[in-house]
């Protein structure tokens, strides 16, 4: 406030500049200073530092996604601050009761508006330095794939810059203190309604400040296809927009409705070019969906053949570490294996969950793995698709209930490789109602143990002696004719009886 | 004397913020029961709790009272004018709910509506009520002027933002078809009660 | 109604605290009938000593009885704001309300809950202090003036025994506060008046004693005549400006007019009000 009681007797127009400077240091420094922002800060970073703490974090991310998909909670946590903290300091000296002092000052309106806009730089340069926070510890981890998107990750400051400047047109607009929560609360709203907190394919979503994924699990990068550079051009031009906004209803003269139409010009050139479609990205996509082994690297571990899209070569060693626990439970010599990674990167009708039987197996022989890891659903859902190598000799079929004895065995062996294979093992069994279902977003060899026969799986788990148990009946455990009955039977664990009425897996 | 004060505090009390996002509340809810799309109950859910906060933020704005420094030495004990604003609050907030919660039924689609929990989001939607008037107590009596709805209102934000990011284990949000919906809704009854306790205790010792 | 030789206040050594700075500092004072003058410079501590004495604010330490009630008790400080007419130095409104509905609110607190007599007594106290004819005016649309003139009306309502006013004349032209310190001479009689001012003439023409404030203690207690003899032989007059003095100013005729330790043959001149308070604030 100082700054505005200083100015020169003469107000030229470089004087003003400077007193608007002034004022923006001043205004810049109590955003960064207002309790709305250190929490919010403080929140942003909470849920990754709690995860952190806890050792639920995911060690395996993948960083294009993570640039990605950050940009929704930075959105609602660091975009609704700037936007309350702008729109209060905005507020203030009519708070204050001295915008009449402030009205007779050098310093016109126009110019005082100009002041808290460019303040608005530093809750975005602290949305810049707390995503370069997160994702730079994510890059650091050993298990990171990918690489972060410099231009998706510039997208989060310049949303947080689009909802301060919002917060101060709010306040040139209205002087009510109620309206810029409200707002905050109403983006937030809308942001759960419209195709913003998921993925989604709707070309319109464009037109939203930050761009959702396309898909609900991470691509590789060169089939990420995403227009971020002319989005941004779009948000910086929307930024001006709502600038010039604020400065034209501030009173500021003619020359504003130049940047004005400049600014306007910018947003629509984003806007319209970010629409366009990439021939070759689709061609791309299909390529990796339908046959993905002509553009996927292979290493060998010693029997066992890992073939991956470009950036996920460092979780090559942990799936092999999952592969050799469950391999070392299970008696049987399945030769060499290949394990290749899958990502369906067509459009598909649901966003949820691809249907597999929509998908040409392009390689039957091999261990589909997807392009998640690190989630702890990825680990079991790998585990049980290697078991059933192990236990039927054959590829995973998808889709198909693993029935009776085998299912049992299945469970079982995916228990043995331990450590987050166990923990999947365990929230997917909270989670599913009548079966034990292995699968993770990809979608890809989803596979169902009716709930009869995971409970026998999961109840061996805890009996002492089962390694050996198993050993000794493998033949007639993995045989597709023994149920599950038996198979509890055989090792010793209560039978669960005949599967209750209405069953959804059919055996 | 608890009587004659009702007319000029319910015209003192600042209900026009209140007003005002009551009514965005509303079009918040408004604007997905317009939608022909099906919403699956847990995020008519989550609209309800937004448009929850929405009225809380306003209801914030109740407990304002510029007068405060002319009005700070009368005899009239301080938490009569408090209570009356706490009960407007309440008693419009009761029937923002009811409008609210009619406005979600009637959108459903497919009897999405049957499968919402209402009990246990009117028990949520109290509580944050009750946090607010809280914060708002607690922002009139620090503030030297009785304008405390200025800092009030982003605390607000601020903590249901918190509390939306609760590790799983505490979460206070959950979906309507989770197993621990009934144990999740015992903590926020306790909650309601602390924050009414939290009410009477603010509302009463003022000087 | 009050007895004329009630002791209306009795504070001894009260202290008060904000974290470290110390607002004030053993301060005993005595209220009996009449207009009590407050002086000090800023931050001296006068308003933080009128929110004490007012029951708004507790002190860290000291005993205070208020018409030999002891405010610091819920029940003390009850039977004490019955009596007590509080103005504060910055007062607020609900400026939405008229000035007639704004006082009768503040009647309303002040426990006048029958009707018909609350609503004359706001009409009588709207017209002491000359704002009769605007009284059905929203709040927002008065005058600085005039909603200082709504606040007092608000302080006076209930016709208490003891008014606590915190620099009631700031702001006001001349003709009102000539109005105001006609009211403030009346109300003195028979009632406690502390007048917390800046004004030194407002001091010198109402107040029969005078307390004059200083970081946080009391540093003068008297008559207006003593305080203001205080300056006695401390006040010359010369052609030029005087490095010595501890205050001179040039005055309109063109001489200078110096409060301080005079030269040997200094042409001394009578002192005011105004020089006693600067020698004080001076010496401590």
């Amino acid at each position: 406030m100082t700054a505005t009681l200083t100015p020169a007797p003469a107000a030229s127009t470089v004087d003003r500049r400077r007193a608007m400077l002034a004022l923006a240091r001043v205004e810049a420094v109590r955003q960064l200073r207002s309790p709305v922002t250190i929490v919010a800060a403080v929140l942003f970073l909470a849920p990754w530092v709690y995860g952190w703490a806890a050792g639920t974090m995911n060690e395996f991310p993948v960083l294009h996604e993570e640039s990605v998909e950050v940009q929704f909670l930075a959105m609602l946590v660091l975009g609704n601050a700037a936007l309350i903290t702008a729109n209060f300091a905005a507020l203030r000296p009519h708070r204050h009761r001295v915008d009449v002092l402030f009205d007779v000052l050098l310093l016109p309106t126009a110019w005082r508006t100009g002041a808290l806009l460019l303040a608005v730089l530093t809750p975005t340069a602290l949305a810049l330095v707390l995503l370069g926070v997160r994702l730079g510890a994510l890059a650091l981890l050993p298990g990171a794939a990918g690489q972060v998107l410099l231009l998706d990750v510039l997208i989060v400051p310049v949303v947080v810059a689009l909802f301060g400047v919002l917060g101060v047109l709010l306040a040139r607009l209205t002087r009510s203190a109620v309206v810029a929560p409200v707002v905050a609360l109403f983006l937030t709203s809308c942001a759960f309604i419209g195709p913003v907190g998921g993925s989604s394919t709707e070309r319109y979503r464009l037109v939203l400040p930050i761009v959702t994924p396309e898909f609900p699990y991470p691509l590789p990068l060169d089939l990420f296809g995403r227009p971020a550079g002319r989005h941004l051009v779009y948000v910086v031009g929307l930024v001006a927009v709502l600038a010039v906004l604020a400065l034209a209803r501030s009173g500021a003269r003619w020359r504003v409705w130049v940047a004005g139409a400049l600014a306007t010009a910018v947003m629509l050139t984003g806007a319209i070019t970010q629409f366009g479609v990439d021939d070759s990205l689709v061609a791309a996509r299909r390529t990796a969906t339908e046959s993905p082994a002509s553009v996927q690297t292979c290493r060998t571990l010693d029997d066992v053949e890992y073939c991956v899209f470009d950036g996920f070569e460092p979780w090559i060693e942990d799936w092999d570490t999952v592969l050799r626990d469950v391999r070392r439970a299970a008696p049987v010599a399945a030769g060499p294996l290949t394990v290749r990674q899958r990502v369906w990167a067509t459009p598909h009708s649901s966003t949820v969950v691809p249907d597999p039987a929509d998908i040409p197996p392009s390689d039957p022989a091999a261990i589909p793995i997807g392009t998640e890891w690190g989630d702890r659903y990825a680990e079991a859902t790998f585990a049980a698709a290697v078991s059933y190598r192990l236990i039927t000799g054959e590829p995973s079929p998808g889709g198909t209930p693993v029935c009776g004895s085998r299912g049992a065995l299945l469970v079982w062996l995916v228990g043995q490789a331990g450590g987050r294979v166990t923990e999947g093992l365990r929230l997917l069994d909270e989670s599913g109602t009548d079966a034990l279902e292995f699968f993770d977003s990809d979608g890809f060899a989803p596979l169902a143990v009716p709930t009869a026969a995971a409970d026998a799986g999961l109840a061996l788990l805890t009996k002492p002696g089962a390694a050996a148990l198993v050993r000794k009946h493998w033949a007639e455990l993995a045989a597709p004719t023994t149920d599950a009955d038996r198979f509890a039977a055989i090792v010793g664990v209560p039978a669960a009886g005949p599967a209750p009425a209405g069953e959804r897996v059919p055996c | 004397m608890l009587i004659a004060l009702v007319p000029p505090i319910v015209r003192a009390a600042r209900t026009g913020p209140f007003l005002l996002a009551c009514a965005a509340g509303w079009v918040l809810l408004a604007i997905p029961a317009a939608l022909t799309t099906t919403i699956d109950p847990n995020s008519l859910t989550l609209q309800l709790r937004l448009a929850s906060v929405c009225a809380a933020v306003g209801a914030v704005f109740l407990l304002d009272d510029p007068a405060k420094p002319t009005t700070l030495v009368v005899p009239a004990r301080k938490w009569m004018a408090t209570a009356l604003r706490i009960a407007l609050g309440f008693l419009l907030a009761a029937l923002w709910w009811a409008v609210a919660v009619t406005i979600v039924l009637v959108g459903a689609e497919d009897g999405v509506g049957g499968d919402l929990r209402l009990a246990g989001t009117a028990v949520e939607s109290a509580t944050i009520l009750a946090v607010a008037l809280l914060l708002g107590v607690v922002g009139h009596r620090l503030a030297e002027r009785g304008v405390g709805s200025t800092a009030a209102a982003p605390t607000l934000l601020v903590l249901v933002g918190g509390l939306s990011l609760l590790p799983r284990d505490a979460a206070l949000f959950v979906g309507v078809g989770d197993p621990a919906w009934a144990d999740v809704h015992d903590r926020w009854a306790v909650l309601l009660l602390t924050a009414c306790a939290g009410l009477m205790v603010g509302a009463g010792t003022q000087r | 109604m009050t007895l004329s030789t009630e002791v209306a206040v009795r504070a001894t050594g009260l202290s008060l605290r904000y974290g470290r700075a110390v607002a004030l500092d053993d301060v005993s004072i005595t209220l009996g009938t009449g207009v009590t003058g407050l002086l000090g410079p800023n931050g001296a501590g006068k308003t933080s000593l009128l929110r004490i004495l007012a029951t708004a604010l507790a002190p860290n330490a000291g005993e205070l009885r208020i018409f030999g009630e002891d405010p610091l008790t819920g029940p003390g400080r009850l039977a004490a704001r019955r009596r007590i007419g509080y103005l504060p130095q910055d007062p607020g409104f609900h400026r939405s309300f008229t000035a007639f509905e704004f006082v009768d609110y503040v009647a309303i607190l002040k426990e006048l809950t029958d009707r018909r007599a609350r609503h004359a007594e706001v009409r009588r106290v709207l017209d002491a202090v000359g704002l009769n004819d605007r009284r059905g005016d929203k709040i927002r649309t008065l005058s600085g003036g005039s909603k200082q003139r709504v606040a007092l009306a608000a302080a006076l309502v209930g016709d208490p025994s003891l008014l606590i006013l915190d620099e009631p004349t700031v702001g006001l032209d001349p003709e009102q506060r000539f109005r105001f310190r006609e009211l403030f001479a009346d109300l003195g009689e028979g009632r406690a008046v502390l007048l917390s001012t800046h004004q030194t003439e407002d001091v010198t023409s109402l107040c029969r004693e005078v307390v004059v404030l200083d970081h946080g203690g009391a540093r003068f207690r008297g008559t207006p005549a003593e305080l203001t003899a205080l300056a006695n032989g401390r006040v010359w007059t010369s052609d030029a400006r005087e490095p010595g003095a501890a205050a001179s100013w040039r005055t309109g005729t063109g001489s200078f007019r110096h409060v301080g330790t005079p030269p040997d043959g200094a042409e001394l001149l009578a002192p005011t009000l105004e020089d006693g308070y600067l020698t004080l604030v001076d010496l401590s």
